[in-house]
């Protein structure tokens, strides 16, 4: 009896820590153990209790700086907007021959700074979309939508693209019509829109792009295959992460950021779906999404996530 | 954005422009001055405003057909004027354009329910597009 007595007193604390430490490792604010005991655990407890403070308040000043560096590249990209406008409205009057006629060494030139200054631009609109989704900020319209037409207008507007690099591009649609599901359609567009440039960037001059989409159980899958480049072994975990772009593309010398895909893994995953890579260097790579046919949400959602949640489970 | 024109509709051949009075709400001049010029080299008569009260003023004295709207203006907000028109029976029909650095859906959304007849980021367009775009709004498309 007496010992019984004993052991709960000692096991007890200790469920009570290891349900602190639990709840602090998953991020909890202001977790405190009290206990009253008055011997060496209740002195443990004052410990812990200034380790949580301390972590809390490190926690604090980390959401502060992300909070400020997402308003920094926010308020930057907009005040970019205006002299890259400048410069393209001048670039463009240029070319257009409204101050004058150029010679066609005059007008090339210009075309590659005109190019260029593109290339800034659609930067400036991708540190945006990423500065938003940090900040948690972006409110996804889930509507009853036609995946496979979603699908196929993206492969359309790439289709003129492909052609001119000499990539046969082709679309498979399902066996069966799949039903309409609940997606954010612009979004979603600007996900396959990164995923197919990708293909069609990363594919040499007589290659082929293929996108299909099946049904599997109760989700749809798009998969965007290509005879492409490939990817590294060492560098296909770290591709969706932010501004990582691995090393046979950087040598290849073809613009980029390595935000296209952050952003479209971002977009599939607040519908509910997964994306990954299966690749092999110079071979090629397949880009494979699934999303849920009967996606839990509708209508409006605002986007709730925090920038921790981003940078992964676990 | 598909908001049906509900001004009596003057049809005049595109290259006609000469009628046409644009307004240019836009603070920054370096941009101002080169849609005013394009504008005009396109023969569309125009005036421009460097802020909100002006672009007001010169919307009640001149009566525009079309307004081009920046929204990050010193004062009063471009999203304030749009209101302001929208509100005044007396020009509520005429037709704005936002032409801004935001982009967001929420700005874009926030525009279009106050009543603009499109919204367009600035880098997104070059001058010409602008134009085309004016042109289809005042042919009622
Ligand atoms: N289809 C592909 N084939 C080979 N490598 C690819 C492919 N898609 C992506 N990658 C690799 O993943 C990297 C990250 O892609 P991501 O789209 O995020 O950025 P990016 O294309 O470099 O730049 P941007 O921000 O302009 O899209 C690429 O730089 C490339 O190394
Ligand atoms: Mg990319």
């Amino acid at each position: 009896m007496a010992l019984y007595l004993l052991s709960r007193s000692i096991s007890e604390p200790i469920l009570d820590f290891r349900a602190a430490f639990r709840e602090l490792v998953k991020g909890k604010r202001n977790v405190r153990v009290n206990l009253g005991t008055k011997d060496e655990f209740e002195d443990l407890a004052k410990h812990f209790n200034e380790m949580a403070e301390y972590i809390d308040k490190n926690r604090e000043k980390e959401e502060k700086i992300n909070d400020l560096k997402s308003e920094f590249i926010s308020i930057a990209a907009h005040q970019l907007r205006s002299p890259l406008s400048g410069i393209k409205w001048t670039f463009k009057t240029l070319l257009d021959g409204d101050l004058g006629v150029m010679t066609t060494e005059q007008k090339e030139s210009l075309e590659r700074a005109y190019s260029v200054n593109e290339r800034l631009i659609s930067l400036v609109a991708e540190l945006l979309d990423v500065s938003r989704i940090e900040e948690g900020k972006i409110g996804y319209n889930f509507n009853g939508t036609s995946l496979e037409r979603a699908v196929e207008e993206a492969v359309e507007e790439y289709k003129l693209i492909a052609q001119n690099k000499n990539i046969e591009l082709s679309f498979f649609k399902p066996q069966i019509a799949l039903p309409n599901m609940p997606l954010d359609e612009e979004r979603l567009g600007l996900a396959l829109n990164n995923l197919l440039a990708n293909a069609t960037n990363y594919t040499l001059s007589g290659g082929r792009v293929s996108v299909s989409i099946e049904r599997v159980n109760e989700e749809a899958k798009v998969t965007i295959k290509d005879t492409g480049v490939g990817i590294p072994k060492g560098d296909m975990n770290k591709i969706f992460s932010k501004f990582f772009r691995a090393s046979n593309v950087v040598r290849m010398q073809t613009p980029g950021t390595g935000l296209g895909l952050f952003i479209a893994r971002n977009i599939i995953e607040k519908h509910g779906g997964k994306i990954w890579v299966e690749s092999e260097e110079n071979k090629g790579s397949s880009f494979i999404f699934t999303l849920p046919i009967n996606n839990h949400k509708q209508g409006f959602v605002v986007d709730d996530l925090s920038a921790d949640d981003l940078v992964g489970e676990e | 954005m598909d908001k049906p024109n509900s001004e009596p509709v003057t049809l005049q051949p595109v290259n006609d422009n000469g009628n046409v009075k644009v307004l240019l709400i836009e603070d920054d001049r370096f941009l101002r001055e080169l849609i005013a010029q394009k504008l005009e080299r396109e023969k569309f008569q125009v005036m421009q405003a460097v802020d909100g009260e002006e672009g007001l003023r010169k919307l009640g004295e001149q009566k525009p057909n079309i307004v081009l709207l920046d929204l990050i203006l010193p004062g009063l907000s471009g999203f304030d004027v749009l209101k302001k028109i929208k509100e005044d029976s007396a020009n509520a029909s005429m037709p704005v354009v936002i032409l801004s650095n935001l982009g967001q859906r929420e700005d874009v959304e926030r525009g279009l329910s106050l009543g603009a007849s499109d919204f367009l980021i600035k880098a997104h367009f070059t001058p010409q597009e602008i134009i085309v775009k004016i042109q289809g709004i005042l042919a009622g498309k």
